[in-house]
């Protein structure tokens, strides 16, 4: 046992932790954000020239081969810098499910194609010519829909629930979201043609690794958003002076930001372990998933909501970036199932007799 | 990252659990209220036991009776005991406390008298440190040590220390130095509590039972010998004896609170004579679910702050935050142990249901969040000494 990461692995957190904190700067976020694509794609290409995107891909596809655990050290620090881009959608969500074909995996890889997953939608799908199958059906509240090239699809087919990557059109409308780092959008498939990655009915394994890998990567992103939070919090509490002292030496004041570095720590052991569990084919890791994302994103929720009170009125106003955190905390905690959903399974799963989770 | 078991690390687990299987009495098992004295005859036996086994001080140094193997053993050794309901015994505050700061500061010849009767529960020790004018601000204590040739005087009074109506040896932080205040002229010292001059009287704890107690010395000596460390440097050992206490307590105490959780899930699940289970309630769902993940969490946080242990000697700042949240998640699992008793759970000793364990359990609780540090405290470290927030003091 020893569970700390390794300098490899440190060296990798340190080398995107320094490369969005250059790259996004709040004014740079900002104006990405109120930019008409409302996305960072240069950054994106160079998140791909570092390899970020096929992280835990295998070699065969153009990734690097490593893990969840890998990824999760990212996600802490693309969920700090709020990254105004579909790494996890792509990576995480899609890329995996693409590797049936290597070739879209590879494209994924290059960073030439963004991706995100829906799944949840009422898409029927009928096979056309070769490989090609055309999907109709409409699918609400795709995350990510805004800066993704591609659509992984989940339909059903006489055969079963399937899977197929739409390379691009169908009609899109992207919505208005509260956490504008991450904006949700519809998609009408009227027959467009996509590709399988899972035979109807060969979909389930696939769909419930898929499942857990998201909860661990949302909660990893939360993970990053407590301690930003924290952070700014902390820095507030050591130089903003009333009565002639630092607020911070108010245990009023220092106390529930001890209470988040606690829920961060406790958070960042959850969201680790899920990912050696995964890693590791750990038989309880999809109940180490569920028990990580509801902790992580209830922590950072909470950590976002400590830090506005403690900045008091600046915290309350649309310029500061913890708007910008919470409203991404908030998203985090019902995207891959609420806390009280999540804790139901987990509930199920011990006083059932049911078993693991998938 | 490794969570796992090594394959030498699994193989010491497997053997460990099965000798504990095959030689806790079971009269030692479950926590529930107890006879204090029986208790605490059974669990010295219990220690010798483990010593004999070579279970006691799995990582102190061979030449002082140990195994000398890594902080991982004995986190393995702390979490089958609990695991198996085997009781924490009388012996842990001189196992895990005084042991190891004899191991760091005692001479030669105090390691040789006190290491081997220590490892196997011959002699117990309590930790006199505490005092009524200095609880969370140890450096204000007064109990006075008078160097009079080659023998130390001592005058005033401890309080709050548990096991000393048992104790053979205290592990005694005084002020050496008259003129002192604060941190400076402390010398940490072996009392005798045998020694006339030393009297011990019981504090009865909310729960009814004397588990710790005030400790009055009045004139009791003790040989210039006895001094541990340098005269005068008595703070700098006892943060050592604290730190000794933070490496692997979190493992102990989460362990204990699994045993908790698993007994709270049992409960919730027992049918009633309708059928019905608490456990179908999904409110209750909800809650037992929130203490699972706390466990969880709190286990995988042990395992990183003892990795840091392991690499460093010194254990990692996330370990800081266990005992704090260890102590609430264990009122909040024990109150609703007592809750779903529901007026069973006023019954009291004999008349109660299931051996008085939730309401004993409830009880000695509230205990935790005082015990070992208070919660204000904890926080307030993490806040100066982690976070950097300037000092409220």
């Amino acid at each position: 046992m020893d569970f700390r990461p390794t300098p490899e692995q440190t060296m990798l957190r340190d080398q995107v932790r320094e490369l969005l904190t250059a790259r996004l700067p709040h004014e740079r976020l900002e104006a990405v954000l109120a930019s008409p694509a409302g996305w960072d794609r240069p950054l994106w290409q160079e998140l791909a020239g570092l390899g970020l995107i096929g992280i835990a891909l295998p070699e065969a596809v153009g990734g690097a081969g490593l893990g969840l655990v890998e990824e999760v050290l990212v996600l802490e620090e693309t969920g700090a810098a709020l990254l105004p881009a579909p790494y996890l959608a792509t990576a995480l969500l899609a890329a995996p499910l693409l590797a049936a074909r290597p070739e879209l995996a590879q494209e994924a890889v290059s960073g030439a194609r963004t991706w995100t997953l829906a799944r949840e939608g009422d898409v029927t799908a009928e096979p056309a010519a070769g490989d090609a199958w055309r999907l109709r059906g409409t699918l609400p509240l795709i995350p990510d829909l805004g800066s993704a090239d591609g659509v992984v699809v989940v339909g059903q087919a006489a055969g079963g629930v399937g899977i197929w990557a739409l390379r691009e059109g169908g009609r899109r409308a992207v919505l208005d979201t509260t956490d504008e780092t991450r904006r949700l959008g519809v998609l009408e498939l009227d027959g467009e043609e996509a590709i399988v990655l899972a035979a109807p009915g060969e979909a389930g394994a696939a769909l419930a690794a898929a499942r857990i890998r998201a909860r661990v990567a949302l909660a990893a992103e939360a993970l990053g958003i407590t301690r930003r939070a924290l952070d700014l919090g902390v820095e507030h509490a050591r130089t903003r002076t009333q009565f002639g002292k630092a607020i911070g030496v108010y245990q009023a004041v220092a106390h529930p930001l001890a209470d988040t570095y606690a829920d961060l720590e406790l958070a960042r052991s959850l969201v680790w372990r899920a990912a050696w569990a995964v890693d590791a084919g750990e038989p309880d890791a999809g109940l180490d998933a569920a028990m990580a994302k509801s902790f992580a994103a209830d922590a950072a929720v909470a950590a976002c909501e400590r830090s506005i009170q403690v900045h008091a009125s600046i915290g309350f106003t649309w310029e500061h970036p913890l708007q910008r955190l919470l409203k991404r905390a908030q998203g985090i905690a019902v995207l891959g199932g609420s806390g009280v959903a999540l804790r139901a399974e987990i509930a199920a799963a011990v006083l059932d007799g049911a078993g693991t989770l998938e | 990252m490794d969570l796992g078991d090594s394959a030498a690390e699994a193989a010491f687990r497997a053997e460990l659990r099965d000798w504990i299987e095959a030689n806790c009495p079971d009269e030692l098992r479950g926590g529930d209220a107890r006879d204090q004295h029986a208790f605490e005859a059974a669990s010295r036996r219990w220690l010798g036991t483990l010593a004999r086994a070579g279970y006691a001080g799995v990582t102190w140094p061979v030449r002082c009776g140990g195994q000398g193997l890594s902080q991982v053993y004995g986190a393995i050794v702390l979490e089958e005991l609990a695991r198996s309901a085997a009781p924490p015994h009388i012996g842990l505050v001189g196992l895990n406390m005084c042991g190891p700061t004899l191991i760091a500061f005692g001479t030669e010849e105090q390691q040789g008298r006190h290491l081997p009767q220590l490892l196997t529960g011959e002699e117990i020790w309590c930790q006199g440190f505490s005092e009524p004018g200095a609880g969370s601000d140890l450096a204000a204590l007064r109990m006075r040590a008078d160097f009079r040739g080659d023998r130390i005087v001592l005058n005033g009074q401890k309080v709050w220390s548990s096991f000393a109506h048992a104790a053979d040896f205290c592990l005694l932080l005084a002020r050496s130095d008259p003129e002192s205040s604060g941190h400076r002229g402390l010398t940490m010292l072996i009392l005798d509590m045998h020694a006339p001059g030393a009297e011990v009287r019981p504090i009865r704890q909310l729960t009814g039972e004397p588990e710790f107690n005030e400790i009055f010395l009045t004139g009791a000596e003790l040989p210039a010998a006895n001094v541990i460390g340098p005269v005068g440097e008595g703070w700098r050992v006892a943060m050592t004896t604290l730190l000794h206490e933070r490496g692997t307590l979190g493992v102990a105490l989460t362990a204990a609170l699994e045993y908790n959780v698993a007994r709270l899930v049992e409960l919730a699940c027992m049918a009633d004579d309708d059928g019905r289970r608490a456990a179908d309630d999904p409110l209750l769902r909800d809650r037992i679910a929130r203490e699972l993940i706390e466990l969880a969490a709190l286990r995988t946080t042990n395992l990183r702050a003892l990795s840091n242990l392991v690499d460093s000697g010194v254990p990692g700042p996330e370990g800081s935050v266990v005992k704090l949240r260890w102590s609430e998640a264990n009122r909040r699992v024990t109150a609703l142990g007592q809750e779903l008793l529901g007026v069973d759970g006023l019954l009291a000793g004999s008349d109660a249901p299931l051996g008085a364990f939730w309401q004993y359990q409830q009880l000695r609780s509230l205990g935790n969040t005082i015990e070992a540090g208070t919660s204000e405290v904890l926080r307030g470290i993490v806040a100066e000494r982690v976070l950097g927030l300037p000092r409220s003091r």
